[in-house]
């Protein structure tokens, strides 16, 4: 079903919207939840959370990339309960969660101190969207794979038929670049 | 969370573009695009061949016909009477309160378009600390800026001279004109004076832009301690700038690198790698300068090694935060011989 008929479902209250998007897009979300969680259970009930909030939020939203909407959903709910799980010491972070942790601490810094500005953050989200849309399509793919995904640095090169030290290598030269560009937009303290 | 909680890079990535996501969810092939632009410049041409073909056969029908699809044709292939040449823009002033800014140059070396700019104020009273933005659109999309701004303001601080580079990759070609425009934002630093934006904008053709950057085929290889080889293709030199084109099989990707450079007068020159990306390596010019005259530059290669040591994990709202950075592993390192470049120009 297209997704423009999805989202006419929601807009009329009718529950098949719900069966719907779960056959569409189950795999695609529980992927992004598994990604970060690396528990099925989790997993599955992050996917659920995900149709869920989709049905309170259709209408009144009226997504145009349902792609982007519902995995926005799904990582953000399993963002939430990673960091529920670990702040009740019920799981230990895989290591590709750490993996990833220990790249991004360093552009860290460049967020944490404009986030009582909502207006801030936007501006920041229209840097770094600028910055992807100016990287090559290869450096672009690597970067959301790893930092949106989440995906191993494993998966990323068997995504493009690469070697991994070709991925970290790629990653450190954009992680460089963005650096670069925050400090310039004074993002950076 | 709530907006006043500590947020990571990973939460503010996480709402980037939706068109990017569902780009980025499909299986990766690597696109070719033909742009629209680029095909109606073939359907214009096409176009313009079978009006000119009948109207040898039709004289007198054709020539009204002719004289309507100029326009047409025209705007197919991106000339329409409001574009202008670069040789018509470059000089040009636009002035806003008593600041006039001047477009001095531009110039492309390879995939890095260099443009330099002027602000004069016209009187010493009214001078004033300005905050200034750039923005670069090809065709319409906004460009990266590299965030190199270099200002050289003169002794009774009148004038600044502007110079930015932009990495644009590919979106300039060859022999077909692009639509570029340089637009400049500029308040008074006190917020209190909004001198608006300066546009410059023209039409060029990669080609053109580059005739004025010399490239110097270098050809040398620079051998590092790991066995890894350097080879040093091309030197790029033009008015503004200076540009390393190099190849690689496998640079160390926990590593920077940076080639200092010395010309034959000791003028001093440091060039940091921008990019690497299938064994293509670009290094450019971060500080110093070569003389217009000088006639050769030696170069040396330096590596900085990074590291990261232990792990260790603290919590903060509930999120393990790793309490460790890549910190660089000694210092700057030479890395292999030096090699000189003549650059007679």
């Amino acid at each position: 079903m297209e997704d423009k008929q999805i989202i006419e479902l929601f807009w009329d209250r009718n529950e098949a919207a719900l069966r719907e998007v779960s056959d569409k897009y189950g795999r695609f979300c529980f992927g992004i939840a598994w990604n970060i969680l690396n528990d099925r259970e989790d997993a599955e009930e992050c996917v659920n959370d995900t149709w869920m909030s989709a049905w309170k939020s259709i209408p009144p939203n009226r997504p145009a990339i349902l792609t982007g909407f519902l995995g926005k959903i799904t990582r953000s709910c399993a963002i939430d309960r990673l960091r529920k799980k670990y702040a009740l010491k019920r799981c230990d972070l895989h290591t590709s969660s750490l993996d990833l942790l220990k790249e991004t601490k360093e552009l860290d810094q460049a967020i944490t101190f404009s986030i009582e500005d909502k207006m801030q953050e936007k501006e920041l989200i229209h840097i770094i969207n600028l910055f992807l849309q100016n990287s090559s399509e290869k450096d672009r793919d690597f970067f959301i794979r790893r930092y949106w995904f989440m995906d191993s640095l494993e998966d990323i090169a068997a995504r493009h038929g690469c070697s991994v030290s070709a991925v970290k290598s790629g990653l450190f030269r954009m992680r460089k670049r963005l650096k670069k560009k925050l400090i310039q937009e004074r993002y950076w303290l | 969370m709530t907006g006043t909680e500590k947020k990571m890079f990973i939460d503010v990535v996480g709402n980037i573009d939706d068109c990017m996501i569902q780009e980025a969810a499909r299986p990766w092939v690597k696109k070719r695009t033909i742009s629209l632009h680029q095909w109606s410049r073939y359907a214009a041409a096409v176009f313009a061949a079978v009006i000119l073909g009948a109207g040898c056969l039709f004289h007198t029908e054709v020539k009204a016909n002719f004289d309507k699809a100029t326009s047409w044709i025209g705007r197919m292939l991106g000339i329409s009477e409001d574009l202008t040449s670069y040789m018509d823009v470059k000089d040009m002033s636009v002035t806003h309160h008593g600041l006039t800014f001047t477009l001095q140059e531009v110039i492309l070396d390879q995939k890095i378009l260099f443009f330099e700019v002027n602000s004069q104020f016209e009187e010493a009273e009214k001078r004033e600390d300005i905050d200034l933005t750039f923005s670069l659109f090809i065709n319409g999309k906004e460009q990266l800026t590299q965030g190199k701004i270099l200002t050289n303001a003169s002794p009774d601080m009148l004038a600044t001279r502007y110079v930015e580079s932009y990495y644009i990759g590919g979106a300039l070609s060859d022999n077909s004109s692009a639509q570029i425009d340089i637009i400049l934002s500029v308040k008074s630093a006190d917020g209190k004076t909004d001198y608006g934006k300066y546009r410059f904008p023209f039409e060029a053709s990669a080609q053109s832009l580059e005739a004025d950057t010399k490239h110097v085929d270098v050809a040398q290889t620079i051998y590092m301690e790991d066995k890894t080889a350097l080879r040093v293709d091309q030197l790029s030199i033009n008015a503004l700038d200076s540009t390393v084109h190099a190849s690689c099989d496998a640079l160390d990707s926990n590593a920077e690198y940076e080639i200092h450079g010395t010309d034959d007068q000791g003028n001093q020159i440091v060039y940091e790698l921008l990019s690497y990306e299938n064994r293509e390596a670009i290094f450019v010019k971060t500080a110093g300068g070569i003389a217009s005259d000088a006639r050769t530059l030696e170069l040396q290669l330096y590596k900085q090694a990074y590291t990261g040591t232990q792990i260790s994990y603290e919590e903060h709202d509930g999120i393990a935060a790793v309490d460790e950075s890549v910190e660089p592993a000694g210092d700057l390192k030479k890395e292999g011989d030096r090699i000189c470049v003549s650059i007679l120009r």
